[in-house]
């Protein structure tokens, strides 16, 4: 794969030096602390159903339009982190034209869970 | 030992283990999203849902959601810290090792705040 070389820089475009994507790694970042810390305290803690996480509790909030908002903002920010922290670990270690397959195979992967995510959140109704 | 000569070798600096320990507990995290995502959206029913409940408030699996409250309060603030660190000025020669003993302080501060409500679930 050696002599993919070449595409590795040229698919990289306007994100060559990678100082978009560092940038965006710490705003995400800062985002998910915020939003995992409502996510955990409110849902387990201060909003915890009364009688445990039975079906009906949890439908309930699932179909309110202000979770569903807060559920898609935070599955966005999360796997946008975590696929670019994978892109990281990508461009650490592999060197070879296999960079531009794990680059393109966790783009589709990240794009499929996004859709799945939105698939899950949006259209519930308990 | 011999057998093994690495080209480059590493110093167990406070920074490096924060650094490699952030890398595995960043793949621990996006692990469990995918893992975490798929369990939900086979969650669009009460039968379905009441036996996924079944097996997820089993023992083990409390046990595991510490394990995975560890995994991301470290990963969350130790990124605080990185962040703290570029924007901040928080590793220069004179901060930098107080800042990391800071970081353990409130790590553990914020996972024993957490841990404690679940472990008490745990029990009762």
């Amino acid at each position: 794969m050696e002599y993919m070389r070449g595409y590795i820089d040229r698919y990289q475009g306007s994100s060559k030096s990678g100082e978009f994507n560092w940038l965006m790694q710490r705003v995400s970042g800062v985002a998910l602390l915020v939003l995992l810390l409502g996510h955990f305290f409110i849902q387990h803690f201060i909003g915890a159903p009364v009688g445990g996480a039975g079906y009906a509790a949890v439908a309930a909030r699932l179909s309110d339009l202000g979770w569903k908002l807060f559920d898609m903002t935070f599955v966005t920010f999360a796997l946008y982190h975590g696929i670019n922290g994978i892109f990281m670990v990508i461009e650490d270690y592999v060197y070879s034209g296999w960079r531009v397959f794990w680059k393109g195979f966790f783009w589709i992967v990240g794009v499929l869970y996004w859709v799945l995510a939105a698939l899950t959140i949006i259209p519930f109704k308990g | 030992m011999n057998w093994y000569q690495p080209s480059a070798s590493y110093k167990w600096h406070e920074g490096f283990v924060a650094w490699v320990l952030h890398r595995v507990t960043g793949l621990l995290l996006i692990l469990y999203l995918f893992a975490h995502e798929w369990v939900i959206s086979t969650l669009q029913n009460p039968q379905n849902y009441s036996q996924a409940m079944g097996v997820l408030e089993s023992p083990i699996f409390k046990l595991l959601e510490v394990g995975l409250w560890l995994v991301a309060a470290y990963h969350a603030v130790n990124g605080l810290r990185v962040v703290l660190v570029n924007f901040a000025g928080a590793a220069e020669r004179s901060n930098y090792k107080t800042n990391v003993w800071l970081f353990w302080v409130i790590f553990a501060l914020v996972f024993v705040a957490g841990a404690i409500p679940m472990l008490m679930g745990l029990a009762g």
